[in-house]
């Protein structure tokens, strides 16, 4: 290649160029050698003034571009510092090291701790809940700790100015390849606001379900005098009529019982006294209650129970609640013909307990709403065609009232053939304060 | 059974629950009287000396457990038979009846005609 095409080709850029051209004349006579390749330096100076343009260009705008992520990110973290602050809830993350933990501003606000610190531990916010939330909030815990996946879990604190303030944790936990527990991560929000319209709505239930007693019970006796034959001998077709209002109210009555017992669960406002009861005659005389409604459908109620069992220091009513709700959901769902038994035994994995099954040859729970069979208001689909009536609080009840007095209960169901529920009761009387 | 003679003051302000307690009674035999208002019970009882009072808590002008309260302060009435026959099912109310010397505790929705007349017969007949 020439000199002259070398000129040509550096010519294209012509200011640079002649700079190039010029300071490479100066050392001209250095590099007189015809065969030193001016032409290649002179291009390979010119990329590289080329590239640094462009690397400086790019440099200028990366930072603009950084600059404005930056204010962009900037603002955003304002702006869910915001959201944080008007939604009442905080962001938190504990990982497996201690360094990585987080505490968003608004979480440390809603514990009433200064912003910027170390996050606590979890053991440390343990040690804030209230003491009547404290076993069930650790056990939660320790569940969050040892198995992957969605959690929530409420409970109370100790606000400013001695107010109890209501939260919710909800998240995650990851595990890692290892197997153990990664980070716990998720939300905190204050759900004190919801808690007290809640409340005012179960007193109004409450309240509701109260005057609705009144009205009932008057129905109920006076249909009963006109049944008793005290107001005159009643026809075939009246007395069938008078029965049918008879016993429709006791069922709007025994709805109404259930709501109320709800609302007094969840105000806490159940108040129990323990007594000595004989778990057996107890469960007979609830067996007794039932065998009216049983014999109407000619369903076989069976008993058996272990001889010799302990006597029970329990709360009457809600022993009772328990019996009356897992027999009368037996015989309703139970066809015609079919049997419902129950038995009693003494506990045989925890000592001092009683085991009360109480199994039916029912319409059974489907598999996919078995998980569900214990939430209020929950009815399964085959359950509501069966008897279509019906509120969806009897389970509920029956697993609250259960825990109330650190029992368990477990069922086995298979669709079309039946469902058995396993109850274990302590035999002292013991009461947890969750409500 | 003899119940001639005997008297049971009914104070109960809802009318048809009055009604069908009150006709109950008549129809076994007792004398029945009635009032609306714990105010008036307080009255009619310490007029007449009825030999049992059936009477509810939830009552206009005074509630039953102050008509009680009040007729445990009379010479006559420190020793009245008392049954108390209403929907509050509070534990607490149970206990403070308890202690004002109520002969029962029931609750409306859980008893029938049959069970309230036989705790009647039991107050006022202990001997059978």
């Amino acid at each position: 290649m020439s000199r002259d095409k070398a000129c040509y080709n550096i010519g294209t850029m012509p200011d640079i160029g002649s700079w190039v051209q010029s300071v490479l004349n100066s050392y001209a006579g250095e590099f007189s050698s015809p065969l030193f390749p001016f032409h290649v330096l002179s291009a390979l100076i010119i990329f590289s003034i080329i590239v640094s343009v462009i690397w400086y260009i790019a440099r200028v705008t990366e930072r603009r571009n950084v600059s404005n992520m930056l204010s962009r990110l900037q603002n955003m973290t304002l702006k869910l510092k915001d959201a944080e602050h008007i939604g009442h809830f905080g962001s938190f993350v504990w990982d497996q090291d201690p360094k990585k933990d987080f505490w968003s501003e608004e979480m440390f606000n809603l514990f009433d701790m200064v912003p910027g610190q170390h996050p606590p531990t979890l053991d440390k916010v343990m040690g804030m809940v209230l003491q009547e939330d404290r076993e069930r909030a650790s056990a939660a815990l320790l569940r969050m700790q040892e198995v992957p996946g969605p959690f929530s879990l409420s409970f109370r604190i100790l606000g400013g100015g001695n107010v109890i303030r209501y939260l919710r944790l909800e998240g995650k936990t990851t595990f890692g390849r290892d197997k153990k527990m990664q980070t716990i991560e998720g939300v905190a929000k204050d759900i004190s606001h919801e808690v007290e319209i809640d409340r005012a709505k179960t007193e109004f239930v409450s309240l509701a379900s109260h005057q609705l007693k009144t009205p009932l019970t008057a129905i109920s006796w006076l249909t009963e005098a006109l049944l008793s034959g005290d107001k005159g001998a009643l026809n075939e077709e009246q007395r069938k009529y008078v029965e049918n209002i008879h016993a429709t109210d006791r069922s709007m009555m025994g709805m109404v019982n259930d709501l109320l017992n709800v609302s007094r669960i969840e105000l806490g406002t159940l108040q129990l006294r323990p007594e000595e009861i004989d778990i057996v005659a107890f469960a007979q005389s609830s067996i007794d209650e039932q065998k009216q409604a049983a014999d109407a459908k000619y369903i076989a109620l069976k008993y058996e129970y272990e001889p010799n069992l302990p006597h029970m220091s329990v709360d009457r009513n809600l022993i009772r609640m328990v019996f009356q709700n897992l027999l009368s959901n037996a015989i309703k769902y139970t066809p015609a013909g079919g049997n419902v038994s129950v038995t009693i035994a003494r506990g045989s994995g925890v000592q001092n307990t009683v085991f009360v099954t109480v199994s039916d040859t029912g319409i059974g729970i489907p598999k996919d709403e078995q998980d569900k069979v214990f939430e209020k208001l929950h009815r399964a689909k085959n359950a509501q065609a069966s008897v279509p009536d019906g509120t969806g609080l009897g389970l509920y009840v029956v697993k609250t009232v259960v825990e109330r007095v650190k029992g368990t209960i477990t069922f086995e169901s298979v669709e079309g053939k039946g469902t058995t529920f396993h109850v274990t009761l302590p035999v002292a009387w013991q009461e947890s304060m969750a409500k | 059974m003899n119940k001639k003679g005997h008297t049971v003051l009914v104070v109960e302000d809802e009318a048809p629950t009055a009604l069908a307690i009150g006709d109950k009674l008549v129809h076994e035999g007792y004398n029945v009287l009635k009032a609306g208002t714990g105010a008036e019970g307080l009255k009619i009882a310490l007029d007449t000396h009825p030999d049992l009072i059936l009477s509810d808590l939830k009552l206009p002008e005074m509630d039953g457990m102050e008509m009680i309260r009040r007729l445990r302060t009379d010479s006559w009435g420190k020793n009245a038979n008392v049954i108390i026959l209403t929907n509050v099912s509070d534990v607490s109310k149970i206990e403070e009846a308890m202690v004002h010397g109520a002969f029962y505790y029931m609750i409306k929705g859980d008893s029938s005609m049959n069970d309230i007349i036989e705790k009647v017969h039991q107050q006022l007949s202990p001997q059978s």
